[in-house]
């Protein structure tokens, strides 16, 4: 325990150097600012914003990514309750309670509630991050090929359990990422696989176009669909803080939204939209008047903000102490520590304390800044929402081509994107989830090396996968998701919470 | 997701699927379409993979779960709801793909020209003043954002 306060101490210590300050500080204010635009979830805007941090520091980099990440996380929170637009999938459940009460002219109370419950969940898993960290890491030196095979089947299975809908449909958007995953060189053979001859695929798709087209470029035409060429506009805001009955109301669901965002951000693949969805459940489940719910519950904001925030959070757990990107920011913060040299994994804790413990404390530093930066500022986000759809998307669609031209200085990467954005709104046109996609995208080389050299070390041998306690237990963890997709009371229950 | 929170509408009658059946079929045609491009790879056994193993597993997967698709499209109830979005769809595609072809050679600022003027035809378009202003803010904001700012190689003029 001593531990946990001298590492958060000396994390501290690096997350209030002067410019690492003025990195969270940016990071922050840059993705509200940009995750507050409809169309731009956290994925995009990280994917956008990724290359500014190609020219600081490491640390300075990653806590301005951290910060981003959750600056874009409040800011599309912010959207999904003005205009019931979710930047993306974790903010859906915000959407219907948030964006109800916005309509009563109670937009105010909804935003300051999303505010002060990611913020407390933020604090405390900030801590549970710091005390469970560690731990994990010592378990992840015992991990051999069968256990990761074994934590990524938990983790696709889990990306299952995320989408909504078909569970088919979701595992074949998983299939489809795992096979775009290989496109490119084979390491062990050098095979080209799905290459077509052009020069450009012989290092593989990269994550930013496909990220950036599918939800950037499909969300435009999408909005542009629904409202005939309109776009989305917003409702008056009447009052801005809760009242103490208010808060009476949200904070058990800000307690309880935290506890499960915390659990299941852990898990890779669950992450913020697991912990989102389930809380929104659970607070329906023990609301004494679940009517209310969908019309505006309070709880129904905070629940889910809370577990959001904390899912968000947590999983940085598997990133920073496994190298594990549990979703696709992750894997974009992976990237972004790559191409500074750094190796995610078990090792970033003793050869880079600084860097890891920094990363962590500016969480704290980062979301204490959010909610100061956000209260005073909710109506200035309201005026920028105001900005109408006829100007907004075509500077969506600017930035989104710079973003991705500017990875490799290459138009074909701008070409690329094109075509998914175009394959994005097919997918949600046949009803199909591209969140399953990307993690099966992110996925897929880790899946493919790690099998070939279970297999490998077995001698093509499938009980290695339950003969190993690390790799049994995950397995029984992965076959207990799978029996939750499975019973039908669990999808009645589903189906309920999206109805309303 | 306003699509999913759309397709929950009970069903009035009991309508067969053609939005799974599209679904499926796509699929399928996928996982086909990789199975003939991995046919040369060689896949060699369980404990030796070889670069064709793990494509033709999950195309395997993948032509199985459309196969269940479709069937489900052929035998389940579900929304029927098909349209295409051909002006926004179009229109966004030609304008990224415009911008593409002419950064090279014509340059950001008008290849940003390029990109909102074909992309606004996808809403409804500005008039020309507003129109102006905006393409001159994107421009200007870039140029500083992105050549002065972040210095990429980036040609502004043509």
């Amino acid at each position: 325990m001593i531990d946990v306060f001298a590492n958060l101490w000396l994390g501290l210590g690096v997350s209030v150097e002067p410019m690492n300050l003025v990195y969270c500080f940016l990071g922050v204010l840059i993705g509200t600012l940009i995750g507050v635009l409809p169309g731009l979830g956290p994925t995009a805007t990280v994917a956008l914003l990724l290359p500014i941090t190609f020219y600081l520091p490491p640390v300075g980099a990653l806590i301005m990514l951290a910060g981003i990440f959750y600056g874009a996380q409040y800011g599309g929170s912010t959207t999904a309750i003005l205009v019931k637009l979710p930047g993306e999938s974790s903010s859906v459940m915000t959407c219907l309670d948030g964006n109800a009460m916005a309509r009563q002219g109670r937009g105010g109370v909804a935003l300051a509630t999303a505010a002060l419950a990611s913020l407390f969940a933020g604090v405390v898993t900030t801590l549970v991050i710091a005390v469970a960290g560690p731990p994990l890491a010592g378990v992840a030196l015992a991990f051999g090929p069968s256990e990761y095979v074994a934590l990524m089947l938990v983790g696709l299975i889990g990306a299952v359990i995320l989408a909504h809908g078909s569970v088919v449909k979701a595992v074949a958007m998983i299939l489809i990422g795992l096979l775009l995953s290989m496109v490119g060189t084979d390491v062990n053979s050098g095979q080209m696989r799905f290459t077509f001859d052009i020069p450009q695929l012989y290092d593989g798709l990269d994550f930013v176009p496909l990220a950036m087209g599918l939800f950037g470029l499909a969300d435009i035409i999408i909005n542009l669909e629904e409202t005939e060429g309109r776009g989305i506009e917003p409702s008056p805001i009447h009052r801005l803080w809760p009242s103490w009955a208010d808060f009476k109301e949200a904070w058990p669901a800000a307690v309880r939204g935290t506890a499960l965002g915390a659990f299941l951000g852990i898990l890779p693949g669950g992450g913020a939209t697991l912990s989102a969805f389930s809380s929104y459940a659970l607070e329906k489940k023990v609301a004494r008047d679940p009517a209310a719910f969908g019309k505006g519950a309070i709880q129904g904001v905070a629940g889910p903000e809370a577990a959001n925030n904390a899912g968000a959070q947590a999983s940085f757990i598997p990133m920073l102490s496994l190298g594990i990107p549990s979703n696709a920011v992750m894997a974009l913060m992976i990237g972004a520590m790559m191409i500074h040299g750094i190796t995610p994994g078990p090792q970033i804790m003793t050869k880079q304390p600084d860097l890891f413990w920094g990363m962590i404390a500016s969480m704290l530093v980062g979301n204490v800044m959010l909610v100061v930066l956000n209260l005073p500022l909710i109506g200035i986000w309201v005026r920028l929402l105001r900005v109408p759809y006829a100007y907004l998307f075509p500077a969506i669609l600017v930035f989104c081509c710079i973003g991705t031209y500017s990875l490799r200085n290459d138009v074909f990467d701008v070409v690329m994107m094109a075509g998914f954005g175009l394959f994005g709104y097919v997918l949600k046109k046949l009803d199909c989830e591209p969140a399953p996609l990307l993690l099966g995208f992110v996925l897929g080389p880790l899946l493919e090396e790690n099998l070939s050299r279970a297999m490998l070390l077995s001698h093509g041998d499938l009980t290695i996968f339950v003969s190993r306690p690390i790799s049994a237990g995950l397995m029984a963890v992965a076959a207990g998701l799978l029996a939750l997709i499975l019973l039908p009371a669990f999808r009645r229950q589903r189906e309920v919470a999206f109805k309303e | 997701m306003t699509n999913t929170l759309r397709s929950l509408r009970p069903a009035a009658s009991r309508l067969r699927s053609p939005q799974d059946l599209a679904a499926g079929l796509l699929l399928a045609a996928i996982a086909l379409c990789g199975l003939w491009l991995a046919r040369k790879w060689e896949a060699g056994s369980l404990a030796t993979m070889q670069a064709g193993f793990f494509p033709r597993l999950v195309c395997y997967l993948l032509l199985a779960s459309g196969l269940a698709t479709m069937l489900r499209g052929l035998t389940a109830d579900a929304p029927s709801a098909l349209g295409w979005a051909w002006r926004p769809s179009v229109a966004i595609t030609v304008a990224v793909v415009a911008f593409a072809a002419l950064l090279d050679k014509l340059g950001l600022v008008l290849a940003i020209l390029a990109l909102i003027g074909i992309g606004g035809l996808a809403g409804r378009p500005l008039r020309p003043g507003p129109f102006t202003a905006l393409w001159a803010t994107l421009a200007s904001a870039c140029v500083a954002i992105f050549s002065w700012g972040l210095g990429l190689p980036l040609q502004i003029w043509p």
